[in-house]
């Protein structure tokens, strides 16, 4: 059976269990959100297991959650962002805002308030800007080509786009196009849809689960416990993806769209937040299933197979998250270089640290005093990675290939101002083979405590010179939050003086560094969290983020 | 070696005392290696086009003191100009003339004195002989002829001969470690040095390229230590090989002796292209941005304002005709400034000079990218065609586009306005089509305005302005300006009408201290550097005050300009119901000031039409009101020429004095 025959058996179902089920019949009536999603057939099929657990009448694991959360949907449409992501940047006048308003409150009785705002405002000027003309065919296209590749989900699928909406946007019913990042956009590979069958096959002495990543690839299930995949799968849009075309170009940015923050892959997902259980999680939750050895084996045989250097209960998941997210990161922000190269696409200052330029002219300046490797005043690559990376090959073992290539990278971008194409993409390129040497020799190391509490040290012994911009400073802040509260809920005793100082430190009142994300889906980055956080990045002041790194630090050694 | 502990106490007074120190001296090998290391010889004719940045490899060795004891320090002529060509024609027995700095049809030939390589560079102590330069201080100087203590007013009050204590300073060698020029007490890096040392030193640099060096045999001399002058006569008078034997004589005139190596600087162009050499940069110099990174100060070459700052050891005949002086000084400098930046993109993209980069990020304007990223962004329209891109800085020719526009407006532009004005366009679009613009394409777009303006300038439209302009007339062009939208676009664009608006301020109505005087004032404090410290070596600006964003900066200019003439201003809605990031209220309060100078001129219009009226008719009767728009300041009355009798009887009267 295709997915569509799915779809449609099982689109009654839904309606039976939302109608049943209270919180959802609350949700369809306030909620134009989940109203909306519940028009799309690829979803609705999702639904029927994975909103509310319990409530599906072909859920063939209604009663047996330990594998799966089984509200994974009830998390994402209610909670992120995502599941809005097309609809909160549709290109909209303050007319047609109002107009959509109108509607939704007059037509559905719903409350509107999540799904439109100042954003869709701010959309339609960038498109403006940038000469798309969305209100006719063509310029819509481009807004779809260029934008909707990250915010709709979008993949050049032109069987779909109708059905989708995203051949052309309906101005008066927004519930007719696809309102964000569905489920298949994340976890099925290309158009192989065997995997949604078998994974929720009733057959008898089904194992799916079981099932071996690559077997489940080859279905069409995208292999996300693997966390390179699915940090790749994260930063194709947070960092970019040229093949994709999904890269915020300067000319996006001068346009108006808000700064792409720097990415710490396991913050993000845990702030996202979360719709599935971490791997710490699960291996709890299946503790008593036969199936739990068997499981983590087959999904990381070189990191817990064979010899088994360590038990999956006592490995910092997270920890691994964040420095495998750390070497994915380079390897993104690499591969834009490397595809970048091209006489067209050469130069885009997108590919530089914003902070490079964007800074005020200051007396006494934080980059003279810091110095200059190569030449004073060549723009830099994004410096952001950098302080994660360092102790993500630092776990890898293999970090001097890699760091004689970034050497190499930094010294051609400072022969001449932004590099040469040709020498960038080459030692770019050497620079890749590298790293994925490092992420998979990462991938292998076991991380218990003790380990951790020696990253920990690691990224406390960070140089001042590496945290000059706000973007590397936040960047170190979540690694070391992410250790420290791994460190908490795996029972590791941390000493008074030292969550102090980690409070601190983490503290935005004192250093300026704020760690939460606008996450959720009730909160708009645009215009109030840009606002703030375009004032924090502005005010940025090393020397306190520094000082309290530096106690951190004393504190760490003795 | 560089010996900045030296550096800051070498004064005059101190020279021979420390003659045994050694500042910096000519590595063993200079001569053979100075032009084929580096690109200094390149020239423009020969663009290296295919080479996109210097090999590392290439790099001159560093200089020790082992180097320095083994140094030959007699050259050797043969190898000194080994990749050069003689341009000189020994059948017609002109000297040998190495390759030329020198465009030909530009105004390059206006200071060429200063490009040149083949004349004898002397230090300024030759010229201060008591009876020539170095004369009697000031206040016994007679008036009406050559002051004959230059010397001794340059030495003593001219920040440019405090050029090498400058270089010596702690900040410049903070900058030049940055640059890897020194590292400790070793030039790492002559070329670069050289680089610093044209524009802050005459007489003397690492590889010295000029004749020049045969007169400073060495640095461990007296007189090798003098050639730490800073920025002496020859930089700006030019190299006095040819005409200090003559300069004085009854036959010799300043405007015919360019060919010898003499700087006209009587002339206003002359002198402000002469300036704009280091004050912008030249084929020889160029203050990049690798060292505007490492600390220098960004150039801002102005000429009517560094005028107005410069001691002056010189006197200028148009000085008393105030309403010429200034707004010809504003002129020479538009006219230079245009110039010298072209210079700086055509031999930048040809690659030929020793210290350029491509793309080179100075030439364009700086607020552009040196910006905290802010919610409301005021700057650039974006469109389709703009890509985002830095653009090209408006400092060095907001002022020409503002006189040819004026021109145009008032029916006197002719052909030579258009070309330029389409020249100075391809270089623009051409700087801002992508980040790495084409070099060829902006070498030759730089070269065919520099042509274009070297035609404005000898052409009608030249000649005119320059016996025209007055403050009155340049009032006129501020007005003009402060209605295009484009003079408010950057920073650079604003502080250029600013200024010029203040080299009009002779057309002050009411005078320097009138009502303009504190829209002035606003607009100087709102356009100042924020947060900056110290803004130069004579001012240090209050940081307490709050600047003035793009809306406060048209508001205040065109109010300003609203006093010289009618403003017309075109608001046209530009993206999405704004103009140019102007905001409802300031949109209207934009118009209402709009239509208050309006009704101010018509007013003023129509009083004219009044008096003109009555003085045809002679008719008396009737009451008279006091015009509500101030008249022209009263002129001070110029001080009376003393006769000879008068300052004979002065004198005696001071001997009797004296004899009491």
């Amino acid at each position: 059976m295709n997915l569509r025959n799915v779809l449609i058996v099982n689109i009654a179902s839904l309606a039976v269990a939302l109608c049943v089920a209270p919180i959802h019949a609350q949700s369809v009536s306030d909620d134009p959100v989940l109203k909306s999603w519940t028009k799309q057939t690829a979803v609705t099929a999702c639904g029927e297991c994975h909103y509310g657990g319990s409530t599906g009448a072909n859920n063939p694991f209604a009663k047996s959650s330990d594998f799966c959360r089984l509200d994974e949907m009830k998390f994402w449409l209610n909670y992120d962002k995502h599941a809005i992501a097309r609809r909160r940047v549709e290109p909209l006048s303050s007319t047609e805002v109002r107009a959509q308003i109108e509607f939704i409150v007059n037509k559905l009785n719903a409350d509107a308030t999540q799904w439109l705002g100042e954003s869709n405002i701010l959309s339609k000027r960038i498109c403006d800007k940038l000469g798309y003309e969305v209100n006719t065919r063509d310029g819509y296209a481009k807004f779809r080509d260029n934008c909707l590749t990250c915010h709709g989900g979008y993949r050049g699928d032109v069987n779909s786009e109708e059905k989708l909406g995203f051949d052309m946007p309906n101005q008066l019913d927004p519930l007719i196009s696809q309102p964000g990042i569905s489920c298949n956009f994340c976890h099925q590979e290309g158009d192989k849809d065997s995997w949604i069958e078998q994974h929720a096959s009733k057959r008898a002495g089904n194992d799916w689960r079981v099932k071996a990543p690559e077997e489940k690839s080859a279905a069409g299930m995208r292999d996300l416990v693997n966390t390179v995949n699915q940090a790749s799968l994260c930063l194709d849009c947070h960092i970019g993806n040229r093949d994709n075309n999904q890269f915020v170009t300067h000319e996006m940015y001068a346009a108006g769209h808000p700064p792409l923050p720097s990415v710490e892959v396991h913050t993000f997902c845990d702030q996202m937040p979360n719709h599935w259980r971490t791997l710490s999680e699960l291996h709890d939750s299946l503790a008593q299933s036969d199936t739990r050895d068997k499981y983590f084996a087959v999904n990381f045989p070189q990191l817990l197979g064979g010899s088994s250097k360590i038990d999956a209960g006592k490995m910092f998941w997270n920890t691994r998250e964040m420095l495998l997210g750390a070497i994915a990161a380079r390897i993104k922000v690499t591969d834009l270089l490397i595809d970048s190269a091209t006489e067209e696409r050469w130069g885009d200052y997108a590919l530089y640290d914003c902070a490079a330029c964007h800074h005020e002219l200051r007396e006494p300046s934080a980059r003279q005093l810091r110095g200059y490797a190569g030449a004073p005043g060549r723009p830099r690559q994004h410096e952001w990675p950098e302080p994660l990376l360092n102790a993500a090959l630092w776990l890898s073992g293999l970090q001097q290939s890699a760091v004689g290539y970034e050497q190499q990278l930094a010294q051609e971008f400072s022969i001449q101002p932004f590099g040469k194409a040709d020498n960038v993409t080459s030692l770019a390129s050497g620079l890749k083979r590298s790293l994925e040497a490092a992420l998979r020799a990462a991938e292998k190391q076991p991380i218990d405590a003790r380990k951790a509490v020696t990253i920990l040290k690691l990224l406390a012994e960070t140089p001042s010179e590496q945290l000059l911009t706000y973007d590397a400073a936040r960047q170190l802040a979540w690694g070391i939050q992410t250790i420290a509260a791994e460190l908490k809920s795996e029972g590791t005793n941390i000493p008074a003086a030292i969550q102090t100082a980690i409070d601190s430190l983490l503290d935005p009142n004192a250093t300026g560094i704020e760690t939460q994300l606008p996450s959720g889906r009730d909160v708009f980055v645009y215009p109030k969290n840009l606002e703030v956080d375009l004032v924090r990045r502005a005010e940025y002041d090393l020397s306190a983020f520094v000082l309290r790194l530096g106690s951190l630090r004393s504190l760490l050694g003795s | 070696m560089f010996d900045r502990h030296y550096c800051r106490i070498a004064t005059p007074c101190g020279l021979l005392l420390l003659a045994s120190f050694t500042l910096m001296s000519t590595p063993q090998t200079w001569a053979a290696d100075t032009f084929t290391d580096t690109k200094q010889a390149v020239g423009v004719g020969s663009p290296n086009l295919n080479n996109d940045h210097k090999d590392p490899k290439q790099t001159p060795k560093p200089v020790s003191a082992k180097d320095l004891a083994k140094t030959n320090w007699e050259p050797d002529p043969s190898n000194i100009l080994r990749s050069e060509q003689s341009h000189g024609n020994p059948l017609r027995g002109e000297p040998h003339v190495p390759f030329s700095l020198i465009t030909p049809r530009t105004l390059d030939e206006l200071h060429s004195p200063l490009l040149r390589r083949d004349l004898k560079i002397r230090g300024a102590q030759s010229c201060a002989a008591a009876s020539c330069h170095g004369g009697p201080r000031q206040g016994v100087a007679t008036p009406y002829v050559s002051r004959g203590n230059e010397y001794q007013l340059w030495f003593e009050n001219d920040p440019h001969a405090q050029s090498w204590r400058t270089i010596c300073s702690d900040e410049s060698v903070r900058m030049m470690t940055q640059l890897k020029i020194i590292d400790g007490d070793r030039i790492i890096d002559p070329v670069g040095f050289d680089n610093c040392l044209a524009c802050h030193n005459t007489t003397m640099r690492h590889n010295e390229p000029r004749k020049g060096i045969f007169t400073h045999e060495g640095m461990a001399t007296a007189e090798g230590i003098s050639s730490q002058e800073g920025v002496g006569c020859a930089s700006c008078h030019g190299p006095s090989e040819r005409w200090i034997g003559n300069h004085f004589t009854n036959g010799w005139s300043a405007q015919y002796a360019t060919h010898a190596g003499f700087v006209n600087a009587g002339d206003l162009t002359t002198r402000a292209r002469m300036c704009a050499s280091c004050h912008i940069g030249d084929k020889d110099r160029d203050m990049n941005h690798d060292i505007i990174a490492a600390g220098h100060p960004t150039l801002r070459y102005e000429l009517a304002t560094y005028h107005s700052w410069q001691p002056k050891h010189w006197r200028d005949a148009e000085a008393s005709d105030r309403t010429y002086y200034e707004a010809q000084l504003w002129l020479s400098g538009q006219i230079a400034a245009t110039d010298a930046a072209l210079a700086l993109i055509e031999t930048r993209a040809a690659d030929a000079h020793t210290v350029s980069q491509w793309p080179e990020l100075a030439a364009h304007d700086c607020a552009s990218c040196h910006h905290q990223l802010g919610f409301k962004n005021d700057r650039n329209a974006v469109s389709s065609a703009s890509k985002s891109l830095a653009p090209l800085a408006q400092w060095n020719d907001s002022g020409m586009r503002w006189l040819i526009d004026y021109r145009e407006q008032t029916g006197v532009a002719t052909v030579e306005d258009a070309r330029l004005w389409r020249a100075l366009d391809q270089v623009r679009d051409t700087m801002q089509a992508q980040a790495k613009p084409d070099r060829a394409q902006a070498a030759a777009a730089a070269k065919t305005a520099r042509h274009a303006l070297h035609a404005w300038l000898h052409g009608s439209a030249g000649s005119f302005e320059r016996s025209v302009m007055r403050s009155d007339r340049l009032g006129q062009v501020v007005v003009a300006a402060a209605g295009r939208n484009e003079t408010w676009r950057t920073w650079e664009s604003a502080v250029q009408f600013y200024l010029a608006a203040v080299a009009a301020r002779e057309s002050w109505p009411g005078g320097w201290s009138g009502p303009l005087y504190d829209t002035a004032e606003a607009l100087r404090q709102g356009l100042r550097y924020p947060e900056m410290r110290t803004l130069n070596n004579f001012e240090t600006a209050d940081d307490s005050l709050p600047t003035a964003n793009r809306a406060e900066a048209m508001q205040l200019g065109v109010t300003l300009a609203g006093w010289l003439g009618n403003v017309n201003m075109e608001l046209q809605p530009i993206i999405d119901g704004t103009t140019y990031g102007l905001e409802d209220q300031e949109l209207l309060d934009l118009r209402a000031e709009l239509n208050r100078i309006s009704e101010r001129w018509k007013k003023k219009r129509a009083e004219q039409d009044a008096k003109d009226a009555e003085k045809k008719t002679d008719d008396k009767g009737g009451e008279k009101k006091e015009p509500e728009f101030p008249d022209r300041p009263d002129r001070e009355p110029a001080q009376p020429r003393r006769s000879l009798e008068d300052l004979k009887k002065a004198l005696d009267a001071l001997e009797s004095d004296s004899d009491e």
